[in-house]
C-alpha cells in the first residue's frame, strides 16, 4: 500500500515537474518570435505547446536512470527522486518569479544530487561526472552560443544590408516560424523524455516493469507529452518578457539568428552526445546577437543575474532536495513524509496561482510592440 | 584525474565546429535568399526579367537548402 502510494506521487511530482519545466522554458522558444512580431503571443505559445507534444514522441530512447553517471545508480531509490523532484520544482518557481531562465535539466540535477548526499553520502556522488556532464558544458553551450549567433548576425547584416527595410524584416519573421518551431521540436524532445525517464525509474523500483531493458509505457509517453505541452501553453509570460526584450529589444534579423544559432548548436550536440542545456544555449544566443550589433545593446546587469542564477540552480536545488530527504525521513521510509511534502507543495502552489492571476489582472499579457 | 578524461573532447570539439559551420551557414544561406526575394522583385520593377529569373533562381536554391536544414535537424532529433 504505501509502495502503491509513493509510486503514485512520484509519478505526479515528475508530470508537476514536467509542466514546470514546459512553462518555464517556454521563454527559450517564443520569446524571440513574440518581441519580434514574428508571431501573437497565444499564437507563438499555442504553436511551441504542440510541437513539444510531438517531439515528446519523437524519440524513445529513454534512458532509465536520472543523474546517470553523476550519482551511484544504487542510490537512485524513489524517495531520492522524490526529494530531487521537489527540489527542482521549488527552483523553477523561484526562478520563475524573478523571471530569469535556468536550466530545469540542472535543477532536476541538482535536487537528485542533494537528496543522495543525505540518503547516501558523499561517496554515491561521481565528481568526475558532475564536472564533465553538468558543469563543463554548463560553461560551453552559452559562449558557443554567444559566438555563433554573434558571427551570424554580423553576416546577416552584410548579405541584406542594402535591401529596403521592410521586405527583409517580413522574411526574417517568416523564418523565425521555422526556426522557433525547430526549437520547440528540440526542447519537447530532449525534456519530455526526463520525465518518462524518471516515471519509468519509479515503476521499475515498484516492480510495474522488468529491471532488465524497461519498456517505457505508452500512459507515461501520453502523460508526459501532454504535461509538458499543457506547462507550455499556460506560458511563462515573466521569463518570456526576459528572454524577449529585457535582455536586448530585438529585430526580426537578430530573433532568426538567435534562434537558428541556438538550434544548430542544441542538434549539434545532440548529434555528438554532449549534453548542452537549451536555456543555456538560448540565452547565450540571445546576447550574442545583441552584443554584435552594439554591445552596449545587451543588458549587462540582467545578464549577470541570469548567470548568478544559472551558478546557484545546482547547489539551491541540490539543498532544497537535501531538505526534503532529510525531512521526508523523519517520518520513515515510507509514504507519510513525501504525502506531508506533497501536501505542502500543492498549499504553495495554490497560494502562489493566487497572487499570479491577482498580478495578472493588474498587468495584461504582453501584446507586440 | 586530467580534464582530458572528464570531457570527452572529441565530442565537444565536433560539436563546436558542427555549430559553427551550421548556424553561419543557416544565417548565411537564409540572408541570401531573403536578399534575392528583394533583388527579384526590384529586377521585375525595373523589366529586367532575366535578372528576376536568375535572383528567383538563387532564391529558390537558397529556401531548398534551408528546408533540407530542417529536415537535417529532424532526421538528428530522430536518430539521437
Amino acid at each position: 500500500m504505501d509502495a502503491d502510494l509513493l509510486l503514485v506521487l512520484v509519478v505526479g511530482t515528475a508530470l508537476a515537474f514536467d509542466f514546470t519545466n514546459g512553462f518555464h522554458d517556454t521563454a527559450n522558444v517564443v520569446a524571440t518570435s513574440i518581441s519580434t512580431r514574428a508571431l501573437r503571443p497565444r499564437a507563438a505559445i499555442g504553436l511551441a505547446a504542440i510541437l513539444n507534444f510531438v517531439g515528446a514522441f519523437l524519440s524513445l530512447a529513454v534512458a532509465a536512470t536520472i543523474a546517470s553517471g553523476i550519482v551511484d545508480a544504487g542510490a537512485v531509490t524513489q524517495p531520492v527522486i522524490f526529494a530531487g523532484l521537489v527540489g527542482a520544482i521549488v527552483w523553477n518557481l523561484v526562478t520563475w518569479y524573478f523571471g530569469l531562465p535556468s536550466s530545469s535539466s540542472h535543477a532536476l540535477i541538482g535536487g537528485v544530487v542533494g537528496a543522495v548526499l543525505v540518503s547516501h553520502g558523499p561517496d554515491a556522488v561521481i565528481g568526475e561526472g558532475l564536472l564533465g556532464k553538468v558543469i563543463i558544458p554548463a560553461l560551453v553551450a552559452p559562449v558557443l552560443a554567444f559566438g555563433v549567433a554573434g558571427l551570424g548576425i554580423l553576416v546577416a547584416y552584410r548579405v541584406v544590408g542594402r535591401q529596403r527595410p521592410g521586405p527583409v524584416a517580413r522574411g526574417f519573421r517568416a523564418g523565425q516560424i521555422v526556426s522557433g518551431g525547430l526549437l520547440a521540436l528540440a526542447h519537447g524532445t530532449n525534456d519530455a523524455q526526463k520525465t518518462m525517464g524518471v516515471i519509468t525509474l519509479a515503476l521499475v523500483a515498484h516492480g510495474s516493469l522488468p529491471a532488465a531493458n524497461p519498456q517505457v509505457p505508452i500512459w507515461v509517453v501520453v502523460a508526459s507529452a501532454s504535461a509538458i505541452a499543457l506547462g507550455t501553453y499556460s506560458g511563462g509570460w515573466r521569463i518570456i518578457r526576459t528572454m524577449g526584450s529585457r535582455i536586448i529589444k530585438m529585430d526580426p534579423a537578430q530573433g532568426f539568428v538567435a534562434q537558428g544559432s541556438g538550434a544548430a548548436v542544441i542538434l549539434a550536440a545532440t548529434h555528438a552526445g554532449f549534453p548542452l542545456s537549451t536555456t543555456h544555449v538560448i540565452s547565450g544566443a540571445v546576447m550574442g546577437a545583441g552584443a554584435a550589433k552594439r554591445l552596449s545593446a545587451v543588458r549587462w546587469g540582467l545578464a549577470g543575474n541570469i548567470l548568478i542564477a544559472w551558478l546557484l540552480t545546482l547547489p539551491m536545488a541540490g539543498a532544497t532536495g537535501a531538505v526534503v530527504y532529510a525531512f521526508s525521513s523523519i517520518f520513515g521510509s515510507g509514504a507519510t513524509g513525501p504525502v506531508i511534502i506533497a501536501a505542502l507543495l500543492v498549499t504553495g502552489l495554490v497560494l502562489l496561482s493566487i497572487v499570479r492571476m491577482r498580478q495578472a489582472s493588474a498587468m495584461p499579457e504582453p501584446e507586440p510592440a | 584525474m586530467t580534464l582530458a578524461t572528464i570531457v570527452d573532447g572529441g565530442a565537444l570539439a565536433q560539436v563546436v565546429w558542427v555549430s559553427i559551420a551550421a548556424g553561419l551557414g543557416l544565417s548565411l544561406i537564409f540572408s541570401l535568399a531573403i536578399a534575392g526575394a528583394a533583388r527579384a522583385s526590384q529586377c521585375r520593377r525595373a523589366g529586367d526579367a532575366s535578372g528576376a529569373v536568375v535572383w528567383s533562381a538563387i532564391t529558390a536554391i537558397c529556401v531548398a537548402a534551408c528546408a533540407l536544414a530542417v529536415v537535417l535537424g529532424v532526421i538528428v532529433m530522430l536518430h539521437k
